[in-house]
C-alpha cells in the first residue's frame, strides 16, 4: 500500500470542454476516427496510404520536437534577472501542486518581486533546495514530473543560475528528502543517493559535470551530508541505534568519528562561515519535558558548548543559523510564558541580543542576508512544535521591522542574493 | 494496386499494428501489475464522493460483506500490550475517508475520467489500485492460468470493494500489534474508537519505515526540514516533502476537502503524539526502532476523539451493491487485417440488466486476442452514468498479428461477472490475416 502522491487534481474538478474521459480521446486506431471519411468504396488507395502514415508522421514530428527541445540549453531565451548590485534579495520558491515558481524579492519590498523561473515537479511534491548559495547559484532536488510522486523516488539535482536562468541537471539519483549542500569555494555540490540499505554522499564538480561517492556506507537508518570543514574534510552525521553521531571523512579515507551528539535524532545542523563550529538542535530532558536546544561544538577543540543556557530554561528553541560574521547564531525560541517570543543572536561567547518579536507567537530563522541587515524567519501564530498554530515566512530587518512574504501557497526558502 | 505495391502496404499496416500493439504486448516487468499491461475501467461516481463515503462508512463497521474472507472486515484488537482482545469489527470511518483523500484524493478512475462516468482505473506505478490505493494482492495476477482473478477484478473495478480491501488492510495494520508492532493508547485500554489510537496503523499503511531512510514516516526525522512543521491543511498548498504520511492523514482528518461548498467528511481535529512528551519522545527514539518496536507504546495523543458508527441509511447495500446481472449473449465477430479500409479491431458491448455496478472479466482462448480493457464495469439502472460511455461496458477486441499460429484463426473470449450472477457473455473471433509475403521483383525476368 503506498500513497499515489498527487495532491489534488482540480482540472477534473472543474468540469470543461477539454475533461473528456477516456472513451472520447480519439487514438491512432480508433474506429471513431473514420465517422468524417469518405465512404469506403470512393477511398483511394493513395489516401489509404496517406492515412496510414499520418501517425507514423506525427509520432516522428513529436519525436524530432522533443529531441530538439531537449537539446536546447533550458532557459537560455529567458531575459536575465534584474538585480541591483548589494541589494540583499530573498530567493524563494513558491509552492504549486505541480511546479514551483522561484523569486527574487526585494529585502525592503517583498511585494515587488521578480519571477525568475518555473520548475514543473512531481504532483504534491516541491523543490528541495539547498538553503545557500553559491554565487548566482542555486541548487535543489526534485522528482521530476513523469517519475512517481513518491517520496523514495530518484530525485533529480539541478543548478541554476539567478542571473541567467540557466539551469543544469547534474544527476538523477538523488534522496528528494535531503537537500543538497554547497562546498565553501561554491565549486563543489554534495548531495545524497540509496540505494536500498546503502547510502551515498557524492560529491559533484559543478564546472566539470563530474562526480565521485565520498563516503558510502550501509545503514539501517541514515546519513545525513553537513558541509565541509575548515580542514576541507567532509562532516556528515550518521543515525544509529545508538543517537546521533557526528563524522568526517577526507580523501576517501575512513571515516573518522568527531563527537555523539545525541543519543537521540538531533537536527538542524549548520556549520559556521569558517567552518569551525558546528551549531545543531538536540533533545533536552527538564521536568519530564522534551525541548530541542541549540548547542555548538567547536570543531577544533571538540568541546561542546550550550547556546546561553539561561535563555529560557526548558524551553524550545529552533532553527539555528549562524549570523554572517560567523560571530554567533540566531535561534528562535517558543513562547512560553509570553504571548510572543523574538528570534535571539547569541554570540560565541555568550552575548544575547534580542531581534523584533511579532505580537504574537514565535519566529523560526530561516538565514540572514550578507551584512546581517535581514533575516528571513518562518512566524507561528502558536506557542511551541506541539502547538505551532499558523505560519508565514516574514522579512526581519535591523530596525525591527517586519515584511511577510505574501504568497498564496508555502513558501520554500532557498536564501539570499545580492548580485553579482 | 500492382501486386507488389499490395504487399508493402499490408507490410506496412502490419508493421503499424505491430508498433502500435508493441507496448500492450511487453511491458516493463519491473512495474507489472495484475492487469499489466493494460488497465481495467472502473466506475468513477459522483463528484460529491457521496457514493464512497457511503461505501466508507459501510465498510468501516463491517455492514457490507459479512464474512467475506477478501472483503470483510475482521475482528479488531483491543486493550494493552499484556491484555489484548478481539472486539467488533470497527475503524473510524473518517480516517478511511482521509486516506482515501491523501492516496488518490478519493477517486477510483485516472485523472481524464469524468464523474458519473466509465474509464480507465486508477492504478498507480508500484500497482495501488483505485480510491485505497490497494496494492496488496493487486501486484501479479492471481487468478488461474496467470490471468486477474475476479477477486483482483472487484477491487480495481468496484469501489465499494476497493473500500473494503483498503480497510481490511488498515485492520491489517492495527492488528500487527502488539506482535508486531507498538501500541497506541496504553492509557485508554487502546480503544480503536479513539482516533488518535490508530497513529501506528496509519503509518503502516504507508510503510513503517524508520528514520533517516528515504521512505521515512518517523515524525522526527531530520529528513523532513525544518522542525516544528505547520500542521498539513490538505489543500494543496504545502509540499509532501516536509511531511510524514500519517500526519498527511491527520491534516486531511482536520481540513476535509470541499466541493461545491461542501466538506466532503466532518472535520476532526485529532491530535498528534506529543513530541514535547519525555515519555513520547522516548518511545520514539532511534534506539528503540527494532522490530518488534515494543518500546515504542506510547499514550494516546491529547486531546482525544472519539468516534463512533456512522449511521447508515437502510437502503445502503441496494445503494453500494445493488443487484447486477450480465446479460448473456452470444457475439461473432470478424477482424481483417488484410484490408486497410476496415478498422482492425471490434468491440463488443457489455450489458447489465440488473442494479448497480457489475464488474466483468473478459478472458481470451488464444494470446493473439488484445482485450481492452481486460476487466471493467457496466451500470444497471439507478446508477447515474452520464458520459457516452455509458452505461454499458465496451470490450475492444484487437490482434496480435505476430502471434497468429496461421494466416486465419479462430478463437473465443469469455465474459464473465464476479458480482453479476451466472451469465456469460461469449465472443467468437475469426481473423483473417492472409498477408501476401515475398520480395516483389525477385527473379523477375526480363
Amino acid at each position: 500500500m503506498r500513497r499515489l502522491g498527487g495532491g489534488r487534481h482540480p482540472d477534473r474538478e472543474t468540469g470543461g470542454a477539454c475533461l473528456h474521459g477516456m472513451s472520447h480521446t480519439p487514438r491512432p486506431h480508433d474506429p471513431r476516427g473514420d465517422s468524417n471519411a469518405a465512404p469506403r468504396a470512393t477511398w483511394s488507395r493513395a489516401r489509404a496510404g496517406f492515412r496510414l502514415a499520418l501517425p507514423v508522421a506525427a509520432v516522428l514530428l513529436i519525436a524530432a520536437v522533443a529531441i530538439t527541445v531537449r537539446l536546447l540549453p533550458t532557459g537560455s531565451e529567458a531575459p536575465p534577472a534584474a538585480v541591483a548590485s548589494g541589494a540583499p534579495h530573498l530567493v524563494f520558491a513558491e509552492f504549486g501542486v505541480r511546479s514551483d515558481r522561484i523569486y527574487l524579492a526585494p529585502a525592503d519590498a517583498p511585494d515587488q518581486r521578480t519571477l525568475v523561473d518555473t520548475v514543473e515537479h512531481a504532483d504534491g511534491w516541491g523543490i528541495n533546495p539547498a538553503t545557500s548559495l553559491a554565487g548566482p547559484l542555486i541548487a535543489y532536488t526534485v522528482i521530476p514530473t513523469a517519475a512517481p510522486p513518491e517520496r523514495d523516488t530518484p530525485a533529480e539535482v539541478w543548478v541554476m543560475n539567478l542571473e541567467t536562468r540557466n539551469k543544469t541537471r547534474l544527476a538523477r539519483d538523488a534522496d528528494l528528502l535531503v537537500p543538497p549542500v554547497f562546498t565553501p569555494d561554491g565549486q563543489g555540490l554534495l548531495y545524497r543517493r540509496s540505494n536500498g540499505t546503502q547510502q551515498e554522499i557524492v560529491q559533484i564538480d559543478i564546472a566539470a559535470l563530474t562526480r565521485r561517492a565520498v563516503h558510502a556506507e550501509q545503514t539501517t537508518f541514515g546519513m545525513f551530508p553537513i558541509g565541509i570543514d575548515a580542514s576541507g574534510a567532509l562532516l556528515f552525521a550518521r543515525l544509529s541505534d545508538g543517537g546521533t553521531d557526528l563524522y568526517s571523512t577526507q580523501d576517501g579515507q575512513s571515516p573518522a568519528f568527531v563527537h555523539h551528539l545525541s543519543d537521540h535524532i538531533a537536527r538542524g545542523w549548520t556549520l559556521s562561515p569558517d567552518g569551525r563550529t558546528l551549531s545543531y538542535l538536540t533533545a533536552e530532558f527538564v521536568n519530564e519535558r522534551v525541548a530541542y536546544r541549540a548547542r555548538m561544538l567547536s570543531l577544533d577543540s571538540v568541546t561542546e558548548a550550550s547556546v546561553a543556557p539561561s535563555l529560557q530554561q526548558g524551553a524550545e528553541q529552533y532553527g539555528p543559523v549562524w549570523v554572517p560574521d560567523g560571530s554567533g547564531i540566531t535561534v528562535g525560541q517558543e513562547a512560553l510564558v509570553r504571548a510572543a517570543e523574538p528570534a535571539v543572536s547569541v554570540t560565541l561567547d555568550g552575548a544575547v541580543r534580542p531581534l523584533a518579536a511579532a505580537e504574537q507567537g514565535f519566529d523560526v530563522p530561516l538565514g540572514w542576508s550578507a551584512g546581517a541587515g535581514y533575516l528571513a524567519v518562518r512566524w507561528f501564530s502558536g506557542t511551541n512544535s506541539q502547538n505551532p498554530g499558523l505560519d508565514s515566512t516574514v522579512i526581519v530587518d535591523a530596525d525591527g521591522n517586519r515584511r511577510p512574504v505574501e504568497v498564496a501557497t508555502e513558501v520554500i526558502y532557498i536564501g539570499w542574493y545580492s548580485g553579482v | 494496386m500492382s501486386e507488389g505495391r499490395r504487399t508493402l502496404l499490408l507490410a506496412f499496416v502490419s508493421a503499424v499494428i505491430m508498433t502500435a500493439l508493441l507496448p500492450l504486448a511487453g511491458g516493463d516487468s519491473a512495474n507489472a501489475c495484475a492487469f499489466d499491461p493494460r488497465r481495467p475501467y472502473t466506475y468513477e461516481a459522483d463528484q460529491q464522493r457521496v457514493a464512497y463515503n457511503l461505501a466508507l462508512d459501510a465498510v468501516s463497521t463491517n455492514a457490507l460483506f459479512g464474512s467475506d474472507p477478501f472483503f470483510a472486515l475482521p475482528q479488531i484488537e483491543t486493550g494493552t500490550r499484556a491484555s489484548r482482545r478481539d472486539a467488533a469489527p470497527f475503524i473510524p470511518s473518517a480516517l478511511l475517508k482521509a486516506i482515501s483523500w491523501v492516496e488518490s484524493d478519493m477517486t477510483m478512475a485516472a485523472r481524464s475520467v469524468r464523474f458519473d462516468s466509465i474509464g480507465e482505473a486508477l492504478v498507480s506505478f508500484d500497482c495501488g489500485h483505485g480510491m485505497m490505493q490497494v496494492t496488496t494482492g493487486m501486484t501479479v495476477p492471481l487468478g488461474a492460468g496467470g490471468k486477474p482473478s475476479e477477486r483482483q477484478a472487484l477491487v480495481a473495478t468496484h469501489y465499494a470493494y476497493n473500500a473494503a480491501r483498503g480497510a481490511q488492510i488498515l485492520s491489517e495494520k492495527w492488528n500487527a500489534a502488539p506482535e508486531q508492532r507498538p501500541v497506541v493508547g496504553t492509557d485508554t485500554n487502546s480503544d480503536p474508537a479513539v482516533i488518535e489510537n490508530w497513529y501506528y496503523a496509519v503509518w503502516g499503511y504507508n510503510g513503517f519505515t524508520g528514520p533517516g531512510s528515504t521512505r521515512s514516516n518517523h515524525p522526527l526525522d531530520p529528513q523532513l526540514g525544518q522542525w516544528p512543521r505547520p500542521a498539513f491543511r490538505c489543500d494543496g498548498t504545502q509540499s509532501r516533502n516536509r511531511y510524514p504520511y500519517q500526519e498527511l492523514v491527520w491534516g486531511c482528518l482536520a481540513n476535509p476537502a470541499q466541493r461545491n461548498g461542501q466538506a466532503l467528511w466532518p472535520a476532526i481535529p485529532a491530535a498528534l503524539p506529543d513530541m514535547t512528551d519525555q515519555g513520547t519522545f522516548q518511545a520514539m527514539s532511534v534506539g528503540n526502532w527494532r522490530f518488534p518496536y515494543s518500546d515504542m507504546d506510547i499514550r494516546t495523543p491529547q486531546p482525544a476523539h472519539l468516534a463512533t458508527a456512522p449511521g447508515l441509511p437502510s437502503n445502503f447495500r441496494d445503494s453500494l451493491l445493488g443487484a447486477p446481472n450480465l446479460q448473456s449473449s452470444n457475439e461473432r465477430v470478424t477482424i481483417r487485417l488484410n484490408d486497410p479500409s476496415t478498422p482492425a479491431r471490434a468491440t463488443v458491448s457489455i450489458r447489465n440488466t440488473g442494479t448497480g455496478i457489475l464488474t466483468w472479466l473478459a478472458e481470451p482462448s488464444a494470446n493473439f486476442l488484445v482485450l481492452t480493457p481486460p476487466a471493467g464495469t457496466a451500470a444497471g439502472s439507478g446508477v447515474t452514468c452520464t458520459a457516452s460511455a455509458c452505461p454499458h461496458g465496451t470490450l475492444t477486441i484487437e490482434v496480435n498479428p505476430t502471434l497468429l499460429p496461421a494466416s486465419s484463426a479462430t478463437a473465443t473470449i469469455t465474459v464473465r461477472s464476479p458480482n453479476g450472477g451466472a451469465g456469460q457473455v461469449t465472443i467468437r473471433v475469426d481473423v483473417i490475416a492472409d498477408f501476401e509475403v515475398g520480395a516483389p521483383g525477385t527473379s523477375r525476368a526480363r
